[in-house]
């Protein structure tokens, strides 16, 4: 974009904020009635909803996965056609739904302790409302939630956070002007309380001596996340828990 | 595959040229009123029907209807297709497609929104009919193709899949019998409309399209009972119930004809 | 479509409450569920509506792009309508499980709205023969709890009235062809004539009477059902049959009555409410899903 700079010299991006800064998130468990277990989140002008189905017992045209010490995952990424800013068709089971779908499957499969439900599926069910960059990041914080809120075992919470480097200066929870920019884009998913890393992905290129700085600032920006995500469940915990002791 | 650099290639969008032509505002009804291709307004189209068309099918008809040409087979009871789970009513399972040289523009070869509704409305208007509770574990399939497309296509289908129904044997609480009205203004309707008459919202203005529309129903003659029912156009619910009542009739009139072909092929086969 | 598993003692039960005129949630056989009608939750989009009817959940995002007018009518612009039914509402419609459902309702949409009366097609031509405007409707299922026909519907309805077409200006460019020129100010926008839009109203019938608005589990006793559109007048604007089981010619007329007078004050309750909605000031947070 001609005239537009990623990172102006007073230190501020386009839409105002600082390189460690991210972007406005709200969200809320429990969103609707019929799945296990649900979430909402809206990381800026990014809105995710994601649903839970399980564990049950596996499909009938799944039956061939099925294990007999272990659940296996089932995800599915799908984005409306009014997400973008363009409207796109976009059919079911195309590469890039695909893609994103595998890679959060792998990255829920690191967390859910998956030997406690034997024989069993999980479905994980994503639906991008509005896409305005860090897709997949808010897709890992909505399941992370909506899991919480179906009350299936995890070893702890997953936060995802996306960085990118500007002018020396790594920047995170970028935004779609930012992402479809040349710079390099790198998403991480980090287990906060045990401090590991249990998804990353690189895109475009990084020169080595710059990648434990963007490392570093997306863990910050996951933790940071993680503050956010806490707060929200326990919110969630104490309005349930009132409404079972009153009624 | 390398393209031909000495040729022109062909237009990847092409129009039919009749569209083109100054659309012709004549009304349906002329001085004489008598409709363009001379019938009266209330007379319904000459109609043949035949049973037994498709050697191969477990049961088949040929239906006509003024020039709409329907032709219809039908498959089974036969095992059900998928390993689904184990269902006591049987499946029915219908297939209806304009074939791609039968209307005014050509049709693709793959069923677009309009067929796959169509075959819908064929599906449900059958299902009311079909003994399915008489079939556990089967399905019955039943292919229509339209030949030729001059209206009423879609009547004409459910009349000729419901005969193939029969002549397959399958059990049914009774025969379908379907028939299509097109509405215009408050009092007229033109049973069965052709092809002209049909309703197509391009071709009248806004202020005229009040009270304009074409409805289709299906019936069970004996059981009295409506099986599909599909309208379309802007119309006053009293002149909806009046078309739909016309529609109801003509589909009672057509028992006789119906029962006819079917007794006919009987007697064929005892000799 | 994602049924309930119902067994017969239940089916019985919701039969004989409807015989009395009393459902099992305490509706008469006339009455809707609660509706939550918002719009304008969706900023990528021209216009949005977002529609909560009991349990039944769905989102509509309208966006406006420019196309070709079709060759018959080469002063209009025209709708187009696209349902997709999210796996979030059910499991089943993973992959192409949900194609049957959406193809439904969207020939239902399309058959509605495939009239002169319904919408002012014209104000959508922006030259003729060469350029218009063209309509997306997207419909997104998100959850499914009966009627999802008549929810749609509603909230194409508001969708399409939230919708701001942008001002375009149209000047002389090189060579005698006119360009067209966008407004800066994204609030330049000229709005649809939504009056005549209609509603579908779904007329289920269980033993001897019928039911508007079924749940769910009053879906799977329901042997047939009648989807009639109804605009604000009471005109009926297209009539559908669905379900596998028979109607009795009375019935029928019934029906269409009963459909008619109910279209007719949803319409009214609806247009008061986008009314209401439209002159709310902007303080007022869009508060969405949260």
């Amino acid at each position: 974009m001609a005239g537009l700079e990623l990172l102006s010299d007073q230190g501020y991006r386009i839409d105002g904020r600082k390189p460690d800064e991210l972007r406005r998130i709200r969200c809320k468990l429990g969103v609707f009635t019929q799945a296990d277990g649900s979430a909402y989140i809206e990381q800026g002008n990014t809105k995710v909803l994601a649903a839970i189905y399980g564990p049950r017992e596996a499909d009938q045209n799944m039956r061939n996965q099925i294990c007999h010490d272990k659940c296996f995952l089932n995800c599915e990424y799908t984005q409306a056609t009014f997400s973008t800013a363009e409207r796109k068709h976009r059919s079911r089971g195309d590469r890039k739904g695909q893609d994103m779908s595998t890679h959060i499957k792998q990255t829920f499969e690191a967390t859910i302790q998956t030997s406690l439900y034997p024989r069993s599926q999980i479905d994980i069910y994503l639906q991008v409302l509005q896409a305005d960059g860090s897709n997949y990041c808010a897709c890992i914080n909505a399941a992370s939630l909506a899991l919480i809120d179906a009350g299936i075992a995890m070893k702890d919470y997953v936060c995802a956070c996306s960085a990118s480097l500007t002018k020396g200066k790594p920047v995170i929870d970028i935004n779609h002007v930012e992402e479809s920019s040349d710079c390099a884009e790198l998403s991480v998913a980090i287990l906060p309380k045990l401090g590991q890393i249990v998804y990353s992905e690189l895109n475009g290129r990084l020169h080595a001596n710059e990648l434990p700085d963007v490392i570093d600032a997306v863990v910050r920006g996951c933790k940071d996340l993680f503050v956010v995500m806490d707060r929200t469940v326990r919110e969630h915990l104490e309005e349930t828990a009132t409404t079972f002791t009153h009624s | 595959m390398p393209t031909d650099s000495r040729r022109l290639p062909v237009p990847e969008v092409s129009h039919s040229p009749e569209l083109f032509c100054s659309s012709d505002p004549t009304s349906l009804i002329n001085d004489d009123s008598l409709r363009k291709d001379g019938r009266n307004p209330e007379e319904i189209a000459g109609i043949f029907m035949q049973c037994g068309t498709v050697s191969q099918a477990k049961g088949s008809s040929f239906c006509e209807l003024h020039k709409t040409k329907v032709i219809c087979s039908v498959y089974g009871p036969k095992d059900v297709e998928q390993k689904e789970d184990f269902q006591m009513i049987g499946k029915l399972k219908c297939d209806f497609k304009f074939a791609p040289f039968s209307c005014h523009k050509r049709r693709g070869h793959i069923a677009d929104l309009e067929e796959s509704e169509l075959c819908e409305v064929l599906t449900q208007a059958l299902s009311s009919s079909v003994c399915l509770h008489r079939y556990p574990k089967s399905q019955i399939e039943v292919y229509v193709i339209v030949l030729e497309n001059n209206g009423s296509a879609l009547a004409a289908a459910i009349t000729a899949a419901s005969l193939a129904l029969a002549d397959a044997c399958i059990e049914q609480y009774d025969i379908v019998a379907a028939a299509s009205v097109r509405v215009f203004g408050k009092e007229n309707f033109l049973r069965d409309p052709t092809f002209h008459e049909e309703y197509f919202p391009h071709q009248l203005s806004k202020k005229n399209d009040f009270n304009n529309g074409v409805v289709t129903v299906a019936l069970m003659p004996t059981l009295n009972q409506v099986c599909g029912v599909l309208s379309e156009g802007c119309m006053e619910s009293s002149v909806l119930q009046e078309a739909i009542q016309t529609c109801t009739e003509e589909a009672q009139n057509l028992y006789a004809p119906l029962r006819k072909c079917l007794t006919s092929n009987l007697g064929d086969i005892n000799v | 479509m994602a049924k309930a598993i119902l067994g017969d003692s239940e089916k019985w039960f919701i039969v004989h409450g409807v015989q009395d005129d009393f459902r099992t949630d305490g509706r008469s056989c006339e009455n809707y569920r609660h509706i939550e009608l918002e719009t304008g939750i969706l900023s990528n989009t021209h216009g949005s509506a977002r529609i909560r009817l009991g349990s039944s959940e769905l989102l509509v995002g309208v966006k406006v792009e420019l196309g070709t007018p079709k060759p018959q009518r080469i002063n209009e612009g025209w709708l187009e309508f696209h349902v997709d039914c999210s796996p979030n509402a059910h499991p089943v419609f993973q992959g192409r499980g949900g194609k049957e459902l959406s193809d439904n309702i969207c020939s239902m949409l399309t058959r509605v709205y495939r009239n002169n009366t319904v919408m002012d097609l014209e104000a959508l031509g922006v030259i003729p023969q060469k350029h218009c405007w063209v309509v997306h409707v997207d419909v997104l299922i998100l959850e499914c709890g009966g009627n999802l026909i008549d929810a749609a519907s509603i909230a194409v309805k508001a969708a399409l009235y939230n919708t701001g077409i942008p001002n375009i200006s149209l000047t002389d460019g090189d060579e005698g062809e006119v360009e067209i020129n966008l407004p800066d100010d994204p609030e330049d926008v000229k709005h649809l004539k939504t009056i005549n839009c209609p509603v579908l109203v779904t007329l289920s019938k269980i033993g001897n009477r019928h039911i508007v608005d079924a749940t769910d589990e009053e879906e799977c006793c329901c042997s047939a059902s009648l989807v009639m559109g109804v605009t604000r007048r009471g005109h009926t604007v297209g009539v559908r049959k669905m379900g596998g089981g028979s109607l009795d010619p009375e019935s029928v007329t019934e029906m269409i009555d009963s459909g008619k007078k109910i279209g007719r004050q949803l319409h009214i309750s609806l247009d008061k409410l986008l009314k209401i909605e439209a002159g709310m000031s902007e303080d007022i947070k869009q508060t969405g899903y949260l």
